[in-house]
């Protein structure tokens, strides 16, 4: 085999085939030029490359390297994703019950004055004999009387009288408050308690006098 | 030459920046509150809030848009001349607000007064000592009258309004008109009651008390089944007005944002000057004339009045009322009970105080469709009406118009 220099820069690229780099590395030891025109590969040129090759011990099998790096990879990510598993397995063991309490809130007032409860995602203050079921994993509310809602994050619950869907906004209060008579849920944010007839708004300043 | 040319490049360079610099005005920096002659607050579509001032009704007129002086300030401000009063039922406080020198609104005095709603509130006989009528937030069927001085504030009175307990389950007191001839106080309330944890009616009945305002014992009260729900809440919108002979005109709001008893007609009632007493053969059915619920009554001069009023067939609930492009606006004549609709777009927003009556000519502030929020003129005596100005598309409630200087 005729060892030339496009031969020689496939071999720096790792592309020959067994015989080739037989060819070629017989060539080197041989440490003989003359296969080579002296047109093609010039003196400085096989220098190079043989400094490269004596600098570079692995690369006598350069033709392994690529399946091994594939392994490689493939181990590390089926290690990183069961070390994850793991992790998230553990993780939502330990917090189950939080987790669930916190997305399905019952909360009952019978007392006379309001009642706050606090949760990781929204509050609640609860005006007399009013009950609030709010289960966040499913998405719906249920209500009855007045409630102050204050939402922590961003997201929609239905009302599972009405099946209306209602959008609440982080940082924001409403006021939620369920018609019996018309099993409607109506839903409007604090600051829109301006525009409501005054009787009603003196309405819900009275149930919740600490607004 | 090359010198000479970069010389030049240079001193033309600073002659635009010189130029650049001096054009710049910051706005918020440059307000002169002395310019402007008018305020409008304006309800955004993000739901902030603040004034656009403006210093006159013309096309060329230069608005200058002021935030909010705090988060919870809203449209129910009492406005004397260049001060701003208005009662914050979160904290509490009544806080006195004028523009400073940065155009900016800044609360300057404050007292407080708790566990009160405002329901009305008038000036003693053009001074600075301000009546508030207030419904106890503690008990609904309980008013209060409060006595302010303003320079500086300072509550220098409060009594109970010794009313006459209502005799059925309506207890929750609404107390919408009121006036004070010398030492005549006299107001006109009635009383609602809820059907619902979320609805209420008012009965069939207004109610107008004569008081001696320096003694406030018990009231000569006069009954009056013609409509109900007296006049409104006046620091959102007007609902009375004196004529130029001191007769006190007022309507009744009985419709679905007020006085939510439908069935009763919307109606303008008198009151003739000298009276302690409302007339009872003098009454305008304005929901007879029209079909509809009106709330708000202007007085413009020469026994005319403008009102607003709802299309009944436009909106199917509360919840849509105020979204829906309804309202049209009326001049009553209040001799003959005639009314001519004004040649305007159809507004939208429930109740508003958008209506400012200046050298005989009306101008009003309208939220049309196709987001236009603009200023009209109309002239009484031609009923010619006029677009004078459009405004920001970020608007989507105008809802006050005011003069402020």
């Amino acid at each position: 085999m005729k060892v030339d220099k496009a031969l020689l820069e496939k071999y720096e690229l790792g592309r020959c085939t067994p015989e080739e780099i037989v060819a070629i590395e017989e060539w080197l030891v041989n440490d003989e030029w003359d296969d080579i025109p002296d047109t093609t590969v010039e003196a400085k040129i096989g220098g190079e490359i043989w400094q490269a090759i004596h600098n570079k011990p692995e690369s006598k099998r350069p033709l392994k390297r690529p399946a091994f790096i594939l392994q490689t990879k493939v181990r590390t990510f089926a290690g990183a994703a069961a070390i994850l598993i793991l992790f998230f397995y553990f993780f939502t063991l330990l917090t189950k019950d939080s987790f669930n309490e916190d997305h399905n809130v019952k909360a009952t007032n019978t007392e006379k004055s309001p009642i706050l409860v606090e949760k990781d995602f929204f509050d609640v203050l609860l005006s007399s004999n009013s009950e609030a079921i709010i289960n966040l994993k499913k998405g719906c509310i249920s209500l009855s009387g007045n409630v102050l809602f204050k939402p922590k994050r961003d997201f929609s619950l239905q009302d599972r009288d009405s099946s209306h869907v209602f959008n609440f906004k982080s940082g924001l209060v409403y006021i939620l408050s369920k018609d019996i008579r018309t099993n409607k849920l109506l839903v409007f944010s604090e600051s829109e308690l301006n525009y409501l007839p005054p009787i009603m708004r003196r309405h819900y300043l009275q149930q919740f006098p600490t607004t | 030459m090359k010198i000479i040319n970069c010389a030049i490049k240079g001193i033309c360079f600073g002659l635009i920046t010189v130029l650049f610099v001096s054009c710049y005005k910051p706005t918020e920096k440059t307000i002169s509150i002395q310019d402007k002659e008018y305020a409008l607050y304006l309800l955004y579509k993000d739901r902030s809030a603040g004034f656009a001032l403006f210093d006159k009704f013309n096309e060329e007129s230069v608005f200058t848009y002021v935030k909010n002086p705090s988060q919870g300030f809203n449209r129910e401000y009492i406005k004397k001349e260049r001060s701003f009063y208005q009662h914050n039922y979160r904290n509490g406080f009544f806080v006195h607000y004028e523009f400073n020198e940065d155009g900016q609104l800044a609360g300057k005095d404050s007292i407080s007064l708790k566990n009160l709603s405002i329901d009305n509130f008038l000036w003693k006989n053009k001074s600075d000592t301000l009546i508030l009528f207030t419904v106890d937030l503690h008990n609904n069927g309980v008013g209060h009258m409060h006595i302010l001085k303003t320079k500086p504030l300072q509550l220098i009175r409060k009594e109970i309004l010794p009313l006459p307990k209502p005799q059925n389950d309506y207890n929750i007191l609404s107390i919408g008109v009121s006036d004070l001839e010398g030492d005549n106080l006299w107001i006109g309330y009635s009383y609602s009651k809820f059907t619902s944890s979320t609805d209420y009616t008012t009965a069939n009945k207004m109610y107008y008390a004569n008081f001696n305002f320096t003694a406030i014992k018990e009231p000569v009260v006069q009954e009056d089944l013609r409509s109900t729900y007296p006049g409104g809440v006046n620091t959102v919108q007007t609902y009375q007005a004196k004529n130029e002979k001191g007769d006190l005109y007022f309507m009744s709001c009985p419709g679905i944002a007020l006085g939510n008893t439908t069935q009763l007609p919307t109606a303008i009632f008198r009151k003739l000057a000298k009276s302690n007493k409302v007339d009872t053969n003098y009454m305008i059915n304005i929901s007879d004339k029209i079909g509809n619920h009106a709330y708000g009554f202007w007085y413009i001069g020469e026994q005319k009045a403008i009102i607003r009023a709802e299309q009944k067939e436009k909106y199917k609930d509360f919840a849509e009322h105020h979204l829906v492009f309804q309202f049209e606006y009326y001049v009553v004549d209040l001799l003959t009970g005639d009314l001519e609709k004004i040649n305007i777009p159809a507004d939208k927003g429930t109740r508003k105080e958008t209506v400012l009556i200046e050298d005989n000519i009306v101008y009003l502030a309208i939220d049309s469709q196709d987001e236009n929020h603009s200023l009209w003129s109309f002239d009484p005596n031609t009923g010619e009406t006029k677009h004078i100005h459009s405004l920001d598309p970020d608007i989507d409630f105008i809802l006050r118009l005011d003069k402020i200087n």
